[in-house]
């Protein structure tokens, strides 16, 4: 591997270019595969992500790689508050976190932020999920009806 | 436009990433999602995850959930699911956690495939249910009620068949019946954790003698709770003991099994 100060360049769908640190961008399983396979120096496109999301990005895998080399004094529970805080964010925002995280391969920011979404939906019913997060309902009634119908049990409430 | 408002972001969403945040939910919680929209309606059966949660081990199962735990099997699209999705070298998605909280008779090993079955969390009565074989099985957690009477004690290793590539094994049972040439199968284990006191002073010297036959042993965690559900309160262990543990003289003098209780 080439010194830590070696520069990854990537290029948002609207043209602004990042340079990062490897040592961070590794964290993507993705761009490790790039710069173990290919040219270092080159300039990869990350295509339908945004500026101000992958900077967002960027900041989350800082954060981690340098706690993680200690080169931040961070304690365990104040990384996970960081990372509360890191998805305290609306849900556009939130899908396209999701979205790059998973084609970009940063399995921990995949789980914090689909742990993020889980924890959106338990404890609501199906009506308040729909309305959370704007979900349209195709169903017929009838069909809708045969759904429940099929899985009674675990329409009924009690107990969870 | 109308195309624009049905396509929100939750929907269109990869279904590997739907199955993911699924995976997170209690089974009964995910197979509830199939009602949002159509979009939905097979979304669960993909989960890897298969948690069912039964709070009280005194409620009575009612028919539907009866039968929809004995279908999770060949004549639903479950296993279909699974066996197709697994093929798949990409997004192997097998079930691989079986989270099970319950009092139920469960002949599973001919209902699912838990071949790939990596994590097993189990509360409740293990002599109702058998696994003949858990190949990949690496983390099994067993917490046994306590009410059983004595005279139908039986060991962790009858019903784990293979227990040889488990890493981390928590129970809060150990019984001194166990065959101590048997133990050598827990040449992995790298984690042990004990929940319960043991209730008599045999199982505690063949629990200390046990951890003497794990030679990959990292760190044991005792841990004293009543019940299973403390877990879900977030309360920690009471304390990890890590290496080095208290020398454990041993025969050979080859292997430096350090154990202490």
């Amino acid at each position: 591997m080439g010194s830590t100060s070696t520069k990854i360049k990537l290029r948002t769908s609207n043209q602004k270019v990042f340079k990062v640190e490897e040592a961070v961008e590794v964290q993507s399983l993705m761009i490790k595969y790039f710069y173990e396979n290919g040219c270092p120096s080159c300039v990869i496109l990350v295509h339908s992500v945004s500026s101000n999301i992958l900077s967002k990005i960027l900041d989350y895998c800082k954060k981690h790689v340098n706690s993680a080399a200690g080169k931040e004094d961070i304690s365990l529970e104040e990384l996970y508050e960081w990372d509360a805080n890191f998805v305290k964010v609306d849900q556009n925002t939130l899908f396209d976190l999701i979205l790059v995280a998973n084609c970009l391969k940063i399995e921990s920011l995949l789980d914090l932020t689909c742990q993020t979404i889980a924890n959106m939906i338990k404890g609501k019913r199906p009506e308040e999920i729909r309305t959370t997060f704007n979900i349209k309902n195709n169903y017929t009634p009838e069909a809708e009806e045969a759904v429940r119908r099929e899985k009674k049990w675990a329409f009924n409430m009690l107990g969870v | 436009m109308s195309v624009c408002e049905e396509l929100h972001w939750m929907s269109a969403l990869p279904d590997a990433i739907l199955h993911k945040i699924l995976s997170l939910l209690p089974t009964k919680h995910s197979v509830q999602t199939s009602i949002l929209s159509e979009r939905w309606i097979h979304l669960w059966k993909f989960t890897p995850v298969i948690h069912i949660l039964m709070y009280s081990p005194y409620k009575h199962i009612t028919p539907s959930e009866c039968t929809f735990i004995h279908t999770l099997g060949p004549n639903t699209k479950l296993r279909n699911s699974i066996s197709s999705a697994s093929s798949s070298p990409l997004d192997p998605c097998g079930i691989t956690t079986l989270m099970f909280n319950t009092a139920l008779s469960l002949p599973f090993q001919d209902r699912i495939d838990v071949s790939s079955l990596s994590t097993f969390k189990f509360c409740g009565d293990l002599m109702k249910i058998s696994f003949t074989s858990l190949p990949s099985i690496v983390e099994a957690t067993v917490f046994q009620w306590s009410y059983r009477t004595y005279g139908q004690e039986f060991s962790i290793r009858t019903w784990l068949r293979n227990l040889v590539h488990v890493k981390e094994l928590s129970v809060n049972s150990w019984f001194s019946q166990v065959n101590k040439n048997g133990w050598k199968i827990f040449k992995n284990l790298k984690v042990f954790s004990w929940f319960g006191p043991p209730a008599k002073e045999c199982e505690l010297i063949a629990l200390i003698a046990f951890l003497g036959y794990c030679p990959s042993l990292e760190m044991i965690e005792i841990d004293f709770r009543s019940s299973y559900w403390e877990e879900a309160g977030g309360s920690r262990p009471a304390f990890a003991l890590e290496p080095p543990f208290v020398e454990l003289k041993k025969g050979d003098g080859t292997t430096n099994n350090r154990v202490s209780a």
